[in-house]
C-alpha cells in the first residue's frame, strides 16, 4: 500500500561535534502521505536530524535514507522541500524573483515558473506582495513565503522547521489546512517544532527527541492516550472510599480536598460512582484528567531533565 | 546549464543591489563621455614633421636581435643612436583631405651629437666626441648596423645605403609614402632631399589634443594619434583604472561568499538539486561576472568613444576585458578561499588586498631587480676591464659588442642574493606585473608600430608567457580547490 511506503530512514543515526553528541544512534521512519512531528528542546538535535537527511550536515555513524536513496546525493533533492529556521532569504530578491531563481535550479520550466508562483503565493497569503522587495516583508510574511518556496515544485517530502513562527494565529490556521492537504495529496510532512498544541492538531505521528536520542515515538493518539484519570470531589467533610475503591483494582490519590482515580487500561468510572451512591456520598466534582501533547513532552523530558521540566510546568500553570 | 545560468543571474542581482555598482557604471559612463569629448586635430606637415622625424636614429625593426634578459630566455634589442635629424625647407601640396594625406617634399638634415661613441676616461667622465674618427659617427653607425639586420657583415658607409636607410626609416618608423630620398650635393654628409605622398595611416602623424569638443586645447599632449590613443586607453586599461576597477571588484564580491554561506541561507541552496562544488563554482563565476560586466561597459565604452572621434577601431583594448577579468580571477580566489573558511566578507578583502600588495611588490621589486642586473645599453661605455682590454687592441670593438656589466658611474648592480631572493619569490607567485605587461601590449595592438613598440620599451622584455599564465592559473586552482575542499567537507 502507497500509504505505508517509508520515505525517510534512519537507523542507528549517529553524528558528533567533536566530544557533543548530537545525535545518539536515532532510528525513525516515516511513511509518505503522513505528518510526522519531531519535538525535542533547544539542542536536542531535531535541526541535526533534519540536516542529516538533507545532506547539509554530514552524518557520524550509521544510516539515513530519503526516498529511497542514502541521504545527501543531490538528485533526490528535487522531491525534496525545505523551510530551515531562522531562513535567510536574499534581500535582493522579490517574492516572485526568489522563486523564479529556485524554481531554475530545481529545473523547472519557465512556463511553469510563471504558472506556479501567483498559485503557490496566493496559497500563502502573500500574492500581493510578489513584486516587493524582500527587505520590506514582515517576519510572518518571510515565513509565509519560506513555506512557498518549500512546495512549489510540488516535492514528495517536505521538511519544515517551525514552519508557523511568526505567523498570527489566522495564519496558522490557514497553514495547518494547507499542510492536511498536502498530506490529503499523498506528500510527507516532516515538522520540527516548539509549538506542541499545533503540533497535536495536525500530525499523525510525533517523536520526542531529548539529547539526540528518540525517547518517545507513536502517533499523537498513541501518546496522548487517557489512563482513565478522573479527579473527584464529594461534599465538604465527606470521606472517599479510597480502600474499596482500591480493591477495584484502581489506583486513588489524594490531593487536598479531591481524589484521583486512575481506572487504568481497561477502566471504567461507573463502578466508582455506584460505590459513592451506595456510601450515601453527594458527588460535587467529577472531571475526566486529559492528557495533551504537551504533558507527554514535558512528563518525558522531565524524567531526563528534571530542571527544565519544573521550569516547563510552571510556565504551564502560570499560562492556565 | 540553466541552474548555472540561474546562479550567474543571483549573482548578478546580488551585484547590482549594492551602491558600488551603480557608482562605478556611473564613473564609467563619466570617463567614457570625458574620453568622447576629447577632439583630435592633424598637424600641419611642418610641425609634424619635425616631432616624428628623430625617431629615425632608433633602428628597431624585425630581424630582431638576440639579447637581455638571461632569465627569461629570448629578448628584442633596442640600438640607438646619438645623431639629430632636422626637418627643413618643408614644401606641401594639398590634397583636399587631412594633412597627413598631403604630398610634402622636405629636406632632411642629420647631424651626430656623439653620443653613439663616447669614451670613459680616468675621472669616469665621457670624453669629447671625436668627429674625425669616421667609424665613430653614429649616423653612418645606424646606417651599417641597419645594413646588417638582413644578415651579412657589416659594410662599408655608402651614401647610397644611407639613402636607403633613410627611406626605409622613413617608411617604417613615421609610416610616410617616401617616394625618392636623394643625397644633396654638398659638404655635409648627410643631407637628403625626401620626398612623399602624405603618410599610410594617421596613426604615426602628430595631431593636437583638446577636452570638451576643442574647448581645453592640450598642446603639451602633442603626439601621433596612435601614441595619443594608446596613452588614454593605457591610463584606463593598465593603471588607475585597472586599479579602481579591481578594488571595486574586490570589495563588492566579497560578501558574496559569505552572505551564501550565512546560517539559513546556506541551508536553502545545499538543498537544492544543485552540487557542492557547483555551487561554489557557480558562485565564483558570477563574482568573475561582476568585473566582466564592468570591464565590458567601460572598455567598450572608451573603445566606441574613440573610434567614432578618431576612425581608429583598434581592437586592443577590447581584450583587455579579458586579461583584467583574468587578474581579477586570481584576486577572486583568494577571496573565495578566505570567505569560505571564515565567512566574514571584511577578512576576505583584507586577506585579498595584503595579497595583491604583497604579489605587486614583489613583482614590482623583482623587475627593477632584473633590469638593474642585466642592463645593457648599446654604446654604452664598457666596464674597466673591458675598457682596459680595448685600449690594448685597437681598433675598438663596435659600440652594441660591448656588453655584461654596466658602466662605472651607471646605476649600481643589486646583490645578488637579493637579485636570487626575488626570483624565487617570483617565479612561485603569480606574475602580475607581467600580466600587466601583457595588459599593456594588448593596448599596443593596432595603435603602435612594432618600431613604436620596442621605442616605447614595451617589446624590451621578453616573457615566458605559458609560465605567467601557467603560475597565475596555478594560484587560481590552487586557492579554488582548497576553497572547495573546505565546503565540500564542512557541515552547516
Amino acid at each position: 500500500m502507497a500509504a505505508r511506503e517509508a520515505v525517510v530512514v534512519t537507523n542507528r543515526l549517529a553524528k558528533t561535534y567533536g566530544a557533543v553528541e548530537a545525535l545518539k544512534g536515532v532510528s525513525i521512519t516515516v511513511n509518505r502521505g503522513e505528518i510526522f512531528g519531531l519535538l525535542g528542546p533547544n539542542g536536542a538535535g531535531k535541526s541535526t536530524l533534519i540536516k542529516i537527511l538533507l545532506g547539509i550536515v554530514r552524518k557520524t555513524d550509521g544510516d539515513a535514507d530519503l526516498l529511497g536513496e542514502p541521504a545527501g546525493r543531490s538528485g533526490v533533492r528535487k522531491r525534496v522541500g525545505y523551510l530551515p529556521e531562522d531562513h535567510q532569504f536574499p534581500q535582493y530578491h522579490t517574492a516572485a524573483s526568489l522563486l523564479h531563481f529556485y524554481g531554475q535550479l530545481y529545473g523547472m520550466s519557465r512556463d511553469d515558473r510563471r504558472r506556479k508562483i501567483p498559485e503557490v503565493l496566493e496559497t500563502v497569503g502573500i500574492r500581493k506582495r510578489m513584486d516587493s522587495k524582500l527587505r520590506t516583508y514582515s517576519k510572518g510574511m518571510k515565513q509565509r513565503l519560506g513555506i512557498a518556496q518549500a512546495i512549489f515544485h510540488d516535492p514528495d517530502v517536505i521538511f519544515l522547521d517551525e514552519p508557523t513562527d511568526g505567523v498570527d494565529p489566522v495564519g496558522r490556521k490557514e497553514l495547518r489546512e494547507l499542510f492536511e492537504k498536502l498530506r490529503d495529496e499523498g506528500r510527507t510532512l516532516f515538522v520540527n517544532s516548539h509549538l506542541l498544541q499545533e503540533l497535536e492538531l495536525f500530525c499523525d505521528r510525533v517523536a520526542i527527541l531529548q539529547r539526540g536520542e528518540i525517547i518517545r515515538m507513536g502517533t499523537v493518539a498513541e501518546l496522548t492516550r487517557q489512563e482513565g484519570r478522573y479527579v473527584i470531589g464529594l461534599a465538604p467533610g465527606e470521606v472517599f472510599p479510597s480502600t474499596e475503591v482500591e480493591h477495584l483494582g484502581y489506583r486513588v490519590e489524594k490531593f487536598e480536598k479531591q481524589w484521583e482515580v486512575v481506572l487504568g487500561d481497561a477502566g471504567n468510572i461507573d463502578p466508582v460512582l455506584a460505590l459513592i451512591t451506595q456510601h450515601g456520598l453527594k458527588l460535587r466534582h467529577l472531571v475526566e484528567k486529559k492528557q495533551t501533547l504537551e504533558d507527554v513532552f514535558v512528563n518525558e523530558v522531565g524524567r531526563t531533565e528534571p530542571a527544565q521540566s519544573a521550569r516547563s510546568r510552571k510556565s504551564r500553570e502560570e499560562r492556565e | 546549464m540553466n541552474k548555472f545560468f540561474a546562479m550567474l543571474k543571483d549573482s548578478y542581482r546580488e551585484a547590482i543591489d549594492g551602491w558600488i555598482f551603480t557608482v562605478m557604471l556611473i564613473i564609467s559612463g563619466i570617463v567614457t563621455l570625458l574620453v568622447f569629448s576629447i577632439s583630435y586635430r592633424p598637424l600641419p606637415a611642418e610641425q609634424a614633421l619635425s616631432k616624428i622625424i628623430p625617431e629615425l636614429r632608433t633602428i628597431n625593426d624585425p630581424p630582431p636581435l638576440q639579447m637581455v634578459s638571461p632569465e627569461r630566455g629570448e629578448g628584442t634589442k633596442l640600438h640607438v643612436f646619438g645623431f639629430n635629424a632636422y626637418v627643413r625647407d618643408v614644401a606641401v601640396t594639398p590634397k583636399g583631405g587631412n594633412p597627413w594625406q598631403d604630398d610634402v617634399t622636405f629636406r632632411l638634415n642629420i647631424t651626430s651629437t656623439g653620443q653613439g661613441s663616447v669614451e670613459v676616461g680616468a675621472d669616469k667622465q665621457p670624453k669629447k666626441f671625436d668627429i674625425n674618427n669616421f667609424f665613430r659617427d653614429p649616423f653612418q653607425e645606424a646606417v651599417r648596423t641597419w645594413a646588417t639586420l638582413a644578415g651579412g657583415e657589416k659594410p662599408a658607409y655608402s651614401t647610397d645605403l644611407a639613402a636607403e636607410f633613410v627611406k626605409f626609416q622613413l617608411t617604417s618608423v613615421t609610416r610616410l609614402n617616401v617616394t625618392s630620398v636623394t643625397k644633396i650635393k654638398n659638404d655635409n654628409a648627410a643631407d637628403f632631399q625626401v620626398t612623399a605622398s602624405g603618410a599610410s595611416s594617421p596613426l604615426a602623424w602628430p595631431h593636437k589634443p583638446s577636452l570638451f569638443f576643442g574647448a581645453v586645447p592640450m598642446s603639451f599632449l602633442e603626439a601621433p594619434l596612435g601614441q595619443l590613443i594608446h596613452l588614454i586607453e593605457n591610463s584606463l586599461v593598465n593603471t588607475l583604472g585597472a586599479w579602481v576597477l579591481l578594488m571595486a571588484g574586490v570589495i563588492v564580491t566579497a560578501g558574496f561568499v559569505p552572505n551564501m554561506l550565512r546560517k539559513g541561507a546556506i541551508d536553502l541552496l545545499l538543498t537544492k538539486p544543485l552540487s557542492r562544488p557547483a555551487i561554489l563554482l557557480y558562485k565564483y563565476i558570477g563574482g568573475l561576472l561582476f568585473v566582466l560586466v564592468l570591464a565590458a561597459v567601460t572598455y567598450g565604452g572608451i573603445w566606441l568613444a574613440i573610434g567614432l572621434r578618431t576612425g581608429v577601431w583598434a581592437p586592443g583594448i577590447l581584450y583587455c576585458v579579458f586579461s583584467v577579468t583574468f587578474y581579477f580571477a586570481i584576486l577572486y580566489a583568494c577571496s573565495t578561499l578566505f570567505g569560505v573558511l571564515t565567512r566574514n566578507a571584511l577578512v576576505s578583502i583584507v586577506v585579498t588586498v595584503v595579497f595583491w600588495f604583497l604579489i605587486w611588490v614583489i613583482g614590482t621589486v623583482h623587475n627593477t631587480l632584473t633590469v638593474l642586473d642585466n642592463l645593457q645599453i648599446e654604446g654604452r661605455p664598457p666596464r674597466p676591464a673591458a675598457q682596459k682590454k680595448a685600449d690594448d687592441s685597437k681598433p675598438q670593438p663596435p659600440a652594441e659588442a660591448v656588453e655584461e656589466e654596466p658602466a662605472e658611474g651607471g646605476p649600481p648592480k643589486p646583490p645578488r642574493t637579493l637579485v636570487q631572493v626575488f626570483d624565487v619569490l617570483n617565479t612561485f607567485t603569480p606574475r602580475t606585473k607581467d600580466l600587466d605587461t601583457l595588459t599593456g601590449n594588448l593596448v599596443t595592438r593596432g595603435l603602435l608600430s612594432d618600431g613604436e613598440q620596442r621605442r616605447e620599451g614595451m617589446k624590451l622584455r621578453s616573457l615566458a608567457w605559458g609560465e605567467v599564465l601557467g603560475v597565475a592559473g596555478g594560484y587560481l586552482v590552487l586557492f579554488l580547490g582548497l576553497a572547495l575542499l573546505r565546503f565540500v567537507t564542512r557541515s552547516y
